[in-house]
């Protein structure tokens, strides 16, 4: 088995595990109890906290636990939305986010709020002048990821985000699922970011939505203050811990695992590039763990098939279509159908080996 | 003359249409619109035999489909489209 679907998710490393296993047994008190038991599980999440905060360098954002990266979402756009719905309904997000976003935004904008797309240039990369400009007297809520999901664009967080100090009145949103662990961060200027831990050798179940404490949201689930007022529910101790656990060792590792990434991704361009009728849709503004290609003659469907039958395991996107394999965020990049309908997303990992790029190539080869 | 729309929340072009339709009906007060949701309509679906392509806006008058529109049009090729139609 050749898995080459890392963005999708990764597998546990075994020190988070063993960790998570460790919480789980000795702190498995309710951090809401007010008793002995309580306070421990209560003072184990507090130190998760903490250096979750410094490991983003920050002291002025508040971590809001959740099961994963699409509910983060969810309250980050909803919360602001709800919360704002009295300073105006406008809403600025990209052609390149993922469904928990753009979902979102569908949902809103049944409720009545305006939304639009910011222009992005021909490499997919949000165009911060034209973003600007886009930015009205009732615009609530800017919301941009990081790094696309499907084809890996990474967009200028940080210059969006300075942009957006010019208008306190509007919160920027900023998805970093597919960054976190992956690349240096900075979110000094960011409102609001996303992440979840199964994407950086975490734990299914665990995400969470980093808030500036300025930035105040309506919740999307009621029972308690729990652990924050954002969000109601039993916080999950073990799972918060590993979370941390996991992150500590993604971002101690971040340079070394880029550059076995980048130097893989290096090779498998340079093999793609040597088969006819192969086209990469990633280009030079991507992560290098994810490369999305296209094989002309075969759509994407049959080449997951392909692929899948040989051992190798990597993923395709929908969205609009709703029968065909047309990938909406390539077909945004690239106009062109024919790559939309036979595109799919290879992501690597510093896991990744040589060999396995090498099976890769031979079964792409033989399709194409 | 009634316009009926399936879209879906998840469906990017199916945003993009809509705030394209607001600005098109502000100056066509008197269609009536009629909206589906992909996902929750499935009978109005089959039996409108909406396709693989979103949004799909069907033209009806007198109970009778006239056009339909699939996918994303621009401004100016949706006032055409209406300007073609006498609307």
């Amino acid at each position: 088995m050749i898995y080459l679907d890392y963005s999708a998710t990764t597998p546990v490393n075994r020190r988070v595990l063993d960790y998570f296993c460790t919480v789980s047994e000795q702190c498995y008190g309710n951090a809401n109890s007010t008793h002995q038991m309580g306070k421990i599980a209560k003072e184990k999440i507090d130190l998760a906290s903490k250096a979750i905060l410094k490991m983003f360098d920050t002291d002025n954002h508040e971590v809001i636990y959740t099961s994963g990266a699409s509910e983060a979402n969810n309250l980050a756009i909803k919360g602001v939305a709800f919360r704002k719905q009295h300073l105006g309904k406008h809403i600025i997000t990209s052609v390149f986010e993922h469904p928990s976003v753009t979902t979102c935004m569908g949902y809103l904008q049944n409720q009545g709020y305006d939304i639009e797309f910011a222009p992005t240039n021909n490499m997919g990369v949000v165009d911060v002048e034209a973003l600007r400009n886009m930015i009205r007297s009732d615009t609530i809520l800017v919301s941009i990821a990081g790094v696309n999901s499907e084809i890996g664009i990474i967009q200028p967080i940080n210059e969006i985000g300075l942009m957006m100090k010019m208008f306190p009145f509007a919160t920027f949103h900023s998805d970093l699922t597919q960054a976190v662990g992956k690349i240096p961060i900075t979110i000094t200027n960011i409102d609001l970011v996303t992440f979840s831990a199964h994407k950086f050798y975490g734990l299914k179940g665990i995400g969470a939505l980093l808030r500036k404490t300025t930035t105040i949201l309506e919740p999307q689930i009621h029972g308690g203050k729990s652990t924050t007022e954002s969000r109601s529910g039993t916080p999950a101790v073990s799972l918060i811990c590993s979370m941390e656990k996991a992150l500590d060792l993604a971002v101690c590792r971040l340079d070394s695992q880029y550059r076995i990434v980048f130097g893989l991704k290096k090779l498998l361009l340079a093999k793609l590039a040597l088969i006819p009728n192969v086209v990469v849709n990633s280009n030079d503004a991507c992560l290098p763990h994810i490369v999305n290609l296209s094989v002309l003659s075969k759509d994407a469907h049959t080449m997951v098939d392909i692929l899948d039958r040989q051992g190798i395991m990597v993923s395709m996107q929908t969205a609009c279509y709703t029968g065909s394999q047309r990938s909406e965020s390539v077909y945004r990049l690239t106009n062109n159908e024919q790559r939309a309908q036979t595109s799919f997303r290879i992501s690597i990992s510093y896991l990744t080996t040589l060999l396995e790029i090498d099976a890769l190539i031979d079964v792409i080869e033989m399709a194409a | 003359m009634k316009i009926i729309r399936f879209s879906a929340l998840w469906c990017m072009s199916c945003i993009l249409m809509k705030s394209r339709w607001l600005q098109v009906l502000k100056t066509h007060p008197n269609l009536e619109v009629i909206d589906y949701d992909f996902d929750e309509h499935s009978k109005e679906v089959i039996k409108y035999q909406v396709g693989n392509i979103l949004p799909v806006v069907i033209f009806v008058q007198n109970d009778i489909e006239v056009t339909r529109i699939i996918g994303e049009k621009s401004l100016k090729e949706l006032n055409k489209i209406l300007e073609t139609m006498g609307l």
